[in-house]
């Protein structure tokens, strides 16, 4: 990390990808540090993007450090999100990071890992099963549950696709159905209840909106699936992201620093609720 | 550099002097003079406010507590984290050595506690450039004002952890070192050492314990409360004005945003956990979106969450309930948990 921690990196954009159109766009930004090679960071962690004039945002980086790009994928929604749509290759902006506690990976070698996300919540997931394909003689089965609104708002869509056609355990959902949509159709708690995942030596994560988050942790538990067996990305507003505005604080924990990744047995022993 | 501001009882020698003259005034302008950037309390009609201060016939030392804390000689209200155009243009940092003269037992140990916060993990180096520079004048109390309960926390009010404390008693001015630094500072002034009937007296002095309020804080008992409707009732008349953390010496929650478009600064300002803004999402979604939420957490970020890094933050100044338009009195709702 560096000297100052509230002073961002140089990064350049060197490739946007459309993921989502329409009303809440999505787009997912690959950069390149200017000054610097790359830096170490850990499927789960994120970074701020800063830029300057309108602020920061802090997003979880989309991809797995077994892979060389950088990348961020960014929902439409604020001050910096909106200028980042605007943005083109060749821009720059600043990145402050690697940030936060990761998924203990090291941790669930050795097991099977079932990924459950919905919507944008897919980011961090996709730096898990990114890294557990890479290195698949650490771990276990790989199960990847993931579901969106729509077909069109299916975020890594080509990836995902491409992923079944290599034989990939990828059971995707769309909430309504669709002409020529052959996989499940409904909401991804639903999914999961069908694919029936076995509890057993198995580590879930499931991201995405809180109430498809909420529903899913029920269905986990009638599996058998325990609450340290169950791990979660929370979102907090953030601001300095090294634990020291405050903002982002749940109980004694500050996400930016603590979290954003927690397993249930730990978000249960707070007394303020998710 | 924490030993050399906080660890007074490492220290086996302590310099006892007694001083003939004005020494606050002195000690101000001599400060000045060798270029320090001097925060002391301004009488203001009839309150007082901890301030910077040009000389030393601005400060005013007729006070039990000023209304604001003395943080802001290391933890400004505002200040510039990044200059910037296209890119960074510039990292301004406090180069200026900074004191406090008429602080407090309880601000001075709310320093520590902010000390906690901002250098342990990652170093803030804002706080820590501050920080590191810093030199406490403090005063003993002769009287606690009617909501003081420092000594709740194990604060001695007749003994403030500083660099040096001075203290009136029996019409004679004491002024003791308890660091390197306060030891350095003192040997700019002509101080003769305590007689043995001086230093009984300054003893006594010392011993003493004060008439003020006092907090029964049951960690238990909080722990089981948190979802008792009692946190509504608190809060029905609660403004969510934010003035008992803003008036807080350690509170330290803080916003960033940035100030111009194309050429501008990237500022950090004191926030408040009672602003309803202070945890909105961009998605939209509040975790604290009631104001009983929110003054729940203020209660149970002192006296409950912060426990995890061992200490309570709240160390007894009594400002926010001096200063509370709705009347919220930490130390009644804190003792009355159920
Ligand atoms: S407790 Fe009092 S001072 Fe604090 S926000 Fe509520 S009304 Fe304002
Ligand atoms: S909580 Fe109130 S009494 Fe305690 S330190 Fe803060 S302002 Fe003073
Ligand atoms: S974002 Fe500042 S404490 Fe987490």
């Amino acid at each position: 990390m560096m000297q100052n921690p509230y002073v961002p990196y140089k990064a350049q954009i060197v490739e946007i990808r459309d993921e989502v159109r329409g009303p809440r766009p999505i787009k997912t930004f690959k950069m390149k540090l200017v000054d610097r090679e790359r830096f170490d960071y850990k499927s789960g962690q994120g970074c701020l993007v800063s830029i300057f004039g309108k602020g920061e945002s802090w997003f979880t980086i989309a991809n797995s450090p077994t892979r060389p790009d950088l990348e961020f994928s960014v929902l439409k929604t604020g001050k910096v999100t909106a200028k980042l749509h605007e943005m083109k290759v060749g821009d720059l902006v600043g990145i402050r990071g690697p940030l936060g506690r990761p998924f203990p990976l090291d941790e669930w070698k050795g097991m099977n890992i079932l990924t459950i996300g919905g919507g944008i919540g897919q980011t961090p997931l996709r730096a898990i099963y990114q890294y557990v394909i890479d290195k698949e003689n650490d771990y276990g089965d790989l199960t990847i549950i993931y579901g969106a609104r729509s077909s069109r708002d299916l975020v890594y869509r080509e990836e995902l696709f491409k992923l079944i056609e290599e034989g990939y355990n990828v059971h995707l959902s769309i909430d309504n159905p669709e002409p020529g949509w052959k996989y499940f159709v409904g909401f991804v708690p639903d999914n999961v209840k069908r694919i029936k995942p076995e509890a057993k030596n198995t580590i879930a994560i499931t991201c995405g909106p809180p109430i498809m988050i909420k529903i899913t942790l029920n269905v986990l538990k009638e599996l058998g699936f325990k609450e340290d067996q169950i791990y979660t990305t929370l979102e907090r507003r953030m601001k300095c992201g090294i634990g020291k505005c405050g903002k982002c604080r749940i109980e004694s924990y500050y996400v930016c620093r603590d979290g954003p990744v927690f397993s249930y047995a730990e978000l249960s022993s707070m007394l303020e609720k998710i | 550099m924490r030993t050399s501001h906080s660890s007074q009882s490492l220290i086996c020698w302590v310099i006892k002097m007694i001083y003939e003259g004005d020494f606050l005034k002195d000690a101000i302008s001599n400060l000045l003079a060798r270029g320090y950037k001097v925060f002391a309390p301004v009488k203001l009609g009839d309150f007082h406010l901890f301030r910077e201060v040009k000389s030393a016939e601005e400060a005013d030392f007729g006070y039990i507590l000023p209304r604001n804390s003395a943080k802001i000689a290391v933890f400004p209200e505002n200040e510039v984290l990044i200059k910037y155009s296209s890119w960074i243009d510039e990292i301004p940092f406090e180069e200026t050595r900074i004191a406090i003269v008429g602080i407090k037992a309880c601000d001075a140990k709310a320093i520590k506690l902010l000390d906690e916060h901002f250098l342990e993990g990652f170093v803030d180096p804002y706080y820590k450039s501050r920080r590191e520079k810093l030199l406490t004048v403090a005063i003993t109390c002769e009287e606690p004002g009617i909501n003081c309960f420092c000594q709740s926390f194990g604060i001695n009010p007749r003994k403030p952890e500083a660099d040096v404390v001075f203290s009136r008693i029996g019409g004679k001015t004491f002024v003791n070192a308890y660091s390197d630094a306060g030891k350095d500072f003192l040997s700019e002034f002509n101080l003769r050492n305590e007689g043995e009937e001086e230093a009984r007296l300054r003893q006594n002095f010392e011993r003493e314990t004060l008439e003020m309020r006092k907090i029964e804080i049951d960690v238990e008992k909080l722990k089981k409360s948190f979802e008792s409707s009692y946190w509504k009732e608190v809060a029905v008349n609660c403004k969510s004005c934010g003035v008992c953390t803003y008036l807080c010496p350690t509170c330290f929650c803080f916003d960033i945003y940035d100030e111009g478009e194309k050429k501008g600064v990237r500022i950090r300002a004191w926030d408040s956990c009672q602003f309803p803004l202070h945890t909105l999402e961009s998605s939209s979604h509040n975790p604290r979106a009631e104001k009983w939420q929110r003054l729940r957490n203020r209660f149970y970020d002192k006296f409950y969450y912060a426990l995890r890094k061992g200490d309570y933050y709240c160390v007894g100044c009594g400002r926010c309930i001096d200063f509370c338009p709705a009347g919220i009195d930490i130390v009644s709702v804190i003792s009355g948990v159920r």
